[in-house]
C-alpha cells in the first residue's frame, strides 16, 4: 500500500500529490520533491505547512498524520520577507512552508502595517512590483529558489467591480 | 449525458485534482452533490462577528471548461437562490460579489455572466475565466472572499 502525500516545494508551481510506500521515512518525501524541483536530495529540508521547524527526515511516515497536511520541501530553512506598502517596509523571517495567508495576516495586523479593520479584508499580497494577487494558500517557498533567501511582496487592495481596484 | 462527454471528463478531472482535494482536506470546501451539469459545493465562511459558517454554490457546467461556469449562491434546503438577506455581510468586495443583480450569479470576472458584464473580465484578466482554469480556481476565490472577514478580527485559525 502506498501513502498519498500533498506537497509543495522549491521548483514546484502548484500543490501536488505524491505517493510513497507505506513504512517509508520522511526522507522519501524530500527525495521525490527534490527530484521534481531539480535539486540534490542531500540539501532538502522538509516542513509541514505553516510550521516553523523542519521535520526529522528519519521518522517513519504515518498515513493518519500526513493525510490532511501539506508538506513543503526546500533548501532554505528560513526566508527573509519584506512587505512594502505606501513607501513603508516591514520585515520578518518565515519558514518556506508558510502560506501567503499567514504573511498577509502579519502584514495587515498589529505587528505589521496596522491596517484599519474595515479595510483589512480587502488586502492582498502581490510579488513586489507586480499587481496580481497571490493565491493565499500558496507556500511562499514556491516563489524563491536557493541560494536566494529574500522575498519581497507588495500589500495591495483586491479587485472590485467597475474596472477599479480599490 | 453518458458520462463520457468532454465536459463531464473535465469536471471529473477537476474534482480529482490535488488542488480541489487539498481544499477539501483543509476544510475550505466540500462537495455537496453532483449530477452533471450541476455541481453543488459548500464553502467555509467567516461571519462579521467572526463565527464560522458555510455557504453553498450551484455550479452549472454545460460546455465546461470552454464555457465559464455559471455560479449562484444557493439555498440547498429550498433548492433555490439564497435570499439576499441571508448572504454573507462584509467588506465592499464581499457585498459586490454576492449582491443581487441581473443574472443573479456571483459577481466575479470568472462567472459566465459576471465576466461579460461591464467589461469585468476584460478589465481584470487575472480573475477572468479561460479554458485552462479549473474549479479550484473559482473555489479559492470564493473561499478568499467568504473568509475575508477574518482579517478584521484576527480570526484566521477558523479560516
Amino acid at each position: 500500500m502506498d501513502i498519498e502525500v500533498m506537497v509543495e516545494g522549491e521548483g514546484l508551481t502548484e500543490v501536488e500529490t505524491i505517493r510513497i510506500p507505506e513504512g517509508s521515512v520522511a526522507r522519501e518525501i524530500a527525495k521525490v520533491v527534490a527530484v521534481k524541483g531539480g535539486f540534490p536530495v542531500e540539501e532538502a529540508i522538509l516542513f509541514i505547512e505553516d510550521c516553523e521547524e523542519p521535520i526529522d527526515l528519519a521518522v517513519v511516515v504515518v498515513e493518519e498524520e500526513v493525510g490532511g497536511r501539506v508538506h513543503h520541501v526546500h533548501r532554505a530553512r528560513r526566508i527573509d520577507v519584506a512587505v512594502f506598502y505606501q513607501s513603508r517596509q516591514i520585515d520578518k523571517r518565515f519558514a518556506p512552508s508558510t502560506r501567503v495567508q499567514r504573511v498577509l495576516d502579519w502584514a495587515v495586523g498589529p505587528d505589521g502595517f496596522k491596517i484599519d479593520p474595515a479595510i483589512a479584508p480587502e488586502m492582498e499580497l502581490a510579488l513586489h512590483g507586480q499587481t496580481t494577487a497571490l493565491p493565499k494558500n500558496a507556500h511562499i517557498g514556491r516563489y524563491i529558489r536557493h541560494p536566494h533567501h529574500e522575498l519581497a511582496f507588495d500589500l495591495i487592495r483586491g479587485i472590485v467591480p467597475n474596472g477599479a481596484s480599490l | 449525458m453518458n458520462g463520457d462527454s468532454p465536459s463531464e471528463k473535465a469536471v471529473a478531472a477537476d474534482l480529482a485534482s490535488p488542488r480541489f482535494r487539498v481544499g477539501v482536506k483543509r476544510g475550505h470546501w466540500r462537495q455537496v452533490s453532483y449530477a452533471f451539469p450541476v455541481l453543488i459545493v459548500a464553502v467555509l465562511a467567516i461571519e462579521p462577528d467572526s463565527s464560522s459558517s458555510e455557504y453553498s454554490f450551484r455550479f452549472e457546467l454545460t460546455g465546461f471548461p470552454g464555457t465559464a461556469p455559471e455560479v449562484k449562491i444557493w439555498d440547498c434546503a429550498t433548492d433555490a437562490l439564497l435570499p439576499t438577506g441571508k448572504r454573507l455581510k462584509g467588506s465592499n468586495r464581499v457585498a459586490e460579489a454576492f449582491k443581487s443583480w441581473g443574472s443573479e450569479t456571483v459577481y466575479r470576472p470568472w462567472d459566465r455572466h459576471g465576466g461579460t458584464h461591464n467589461n469585468w473580465a476584460t478589465a481584470h484578466p487575472v480573475l477572468a475565466w479561460h479554458p485552462k482554469r479549473d474549479l479550484a480556481f473559482v473555489l479559492e476565490d470564493l473561499h478568499g472572499l467568504l473568509t475575508s472577514n477574518a482579517a478584521a478580527h484576527g480570526n484566521r485559525q477558523a479560516a
